[in-house]
């Protein structure tokens, strides 16, 4: 029992790369059950009529693309498919690129019809973080005097629309952090009362339960969980989906841990009480 | 003087944006969007000074070669290369910084990411024990929510020969009521109490009695 319990970590890290990568190869087909903080989010972009503005906002970097990158993609696909008009930008400075990204994959590939400047709208980046987004809801260019591209922002046809904030029906945000979605709820919709929905890792999704249930926050997608509901909702599986065996397999190895720990913690304990 | 008139200044800023807040006149929402434009400009340089600081600290630790100094090297080396190719060819997409950024700093990044499944495991299995009441409470909720929230837990559990047919929605219950109520409880308890020492820290700062913005970092 004592060399269980000092047992080097390379083997651990060994049985869950092994796991991961099986899960990944196999792809188990298993069922994803809605729940009912997806189903607000799918509700609240669902029953926009087409034409309507809405504001997404790319709060993460690289290193939260496997979680939220996915979320971004059902969600950006399923308002394009509403024929929403979609307005795009950023917090996180090294995130920006991943907007463009997601431009090319979902957009330009799928939805070639769409006119940059008035169905898409990419804003880029800008420093300030909830300074940004109260000065969006008095003005959006002067927030914005320039979108990505550097054209200006009010020769866009779209952001002729989009004057403030005020103009968007909703704001989507995939957050990793801060800023991120907690800065949406407590400035766009507790000042300006625009509803947020969004998505976030799912480490940090406990954080927003308070919020769900006082509907200051319309809905939730929870990491990777929450974007395959999400790809389920839009009749999409795609990356999320694939993921959940990987997932469910990972989080069998890590109770299988606990279990195999606690067995040698408490076979030690009781021979030394002995 | 030296102190009188940075205080002054906080209150007054600081006392301005309040009343925007509950005046809804023209003249002072004007003037107080005028002075958060101003903000964005201070954030701004938030970055400048945070840049600064990484070069101070970095090349401080390659000066002295310290231990891992070489890391430094390379982290400053990154840092100005990403800078000059950007700022001289630009970002957009078939850029050379584009290129870097798609091809070393997002699968690095990503890869970061990935390995906290690994530490995650090591973790649990040689800290998460059930040494007394709380610890147990805390793992049979973990074990709980990390089974509830995977497709594959779901499928056992219905799978299971008389707990899954005789309550077929009982784990995907359990697990929204651990999120909804003790979560969400333990949640609002803590926003409440960082919300109510933001509100102190910042009536401090206007009336002048908390001062250790004036200060520098050795607290002179």
């Amino acid at each position: 029992m004592t060399k269980l319990t000092q047992l080097d970590r390379r083997w651990i890290f060994l049985a869950m790369g092994l796991v991961v990568a099986a899960a990944l190869l196999v792809d188990l087909k298993m069922p994803v059950t809605i729940s009912q903080d997806v189903r607000r989010a799918y509700d609240l972009i669902d029953s926009l009529p087409a034409g309507t503005p809405v504001l997404f906002s790319w709060d993460y970097d690289p290193g939260s693309m496997p979680e939220l990158h996915p979320l971004a993609d059902a969600m950006l696909r399923h308002a394009m498919r509403k024929d929403l008009k979609v307005v795009m930008m950023g917090h996180w400075v090294t995130g920006i690129p991943l907007i463009e990204r997601q431009i090319g994959e979902v957009i330009r590939k799928d939805f070639p019809g769409k006119a940059y400047g008035t169905d898409y709208v990419n804003l880029g980046y800008k420093s300030g973080q909830y300074v940004v987004v109260v000065s969006m809801a008095q003005n959006i260019y002067d927030a914005f005097p320039q979108d990505y591209y550097h054209n200006r922002t009010d020769t866009l046809p779209l952001m002729r629309k989009v004057r403030s904030l005020k103009d968007v029906a909703a704001i989507v945000s995939f957050s990793a952090g801060d800023p991120g979605l907690l800065m949406w709820i407590q400035f766009a919709w507790q000042r300006f009362r625009i509803p947020v929905t969004g998505g976030c890792t799912a480490v940090s999704a406990p954080e927003f339960s308070a919020y769900l249930q006082s509907n200051q926050l319309q809905g939730l997608m929870g990491g990777m969980r929450g974007a395959a509901e999400y790809e389920m909702l839009i009749g999409r599986p795609a990356m999320a989906t694939t993921g959940m065996s990987a997932q469910s397999l990972g989080h069998f190895l890590i109770i299988a841990f606990i279990i195999i720990g606690n067995i040698a913690y408490f076979a030690i304990r009781k021979r030394e009480e002995k | 003087m030296k102190k009188t008139l940075p205080l002054t200044i906080t209150f007054l800023a600081g006392f301005y944006m309040i009343l925007a807040f509950f005046v809804p006149h023209k003249i002072i929402a004007a003037s107080a969007q005028e002075m958060q434009s101003w903000e964005i400009i201070i954030v701004a340089f938030t970055l400048v000074l945070g840049i600064g600081n990484l070069i101070q600290v970095h090349a401080d630790k390659i000066h002295r070669q310290k231990s891992g100094w070489y890391y430094s090297l390379v982290l400053l080396i990154c840092l100005v290369s990403m800078m000059v190719i950007g700022l001289f060819w630009g970002i957009s997409e078939g850029t050379v910084y584009y290129w870097l950024y798609d091809n070393v700093m997002a699968p690095l990044s990503a890869a970061m990411f990935s390995l906290l499944a690994f530490f995650i495991a090591s973790a649990a299995y040689r800290a998460f024990r059930a040494r007394n009441k709380e610890a147990t409470l805390l793992l049979v909720a973990a074990t709980i929510i990390m089974i509830g929230r995977i497709p594959l837990g779901n499928v056992i559990w219905h799978h299971l020969p008389w707990l899954g047919a005789k309550f077929p929605n009982a784990l995907e219950g359990l697990t929204q009521w651990i999120m909804d109520i003790p979560n969400a409880a333990g949640q609002r308890g803590i926003k409440i109490g960082a919300a109510l020492g933001a509100v102190s820290m910042a009536l401090r700062m206007l009336l002048g009695i908390e001062r250790s913005y004036l200060t520098t970092g050795g607290g002179n």
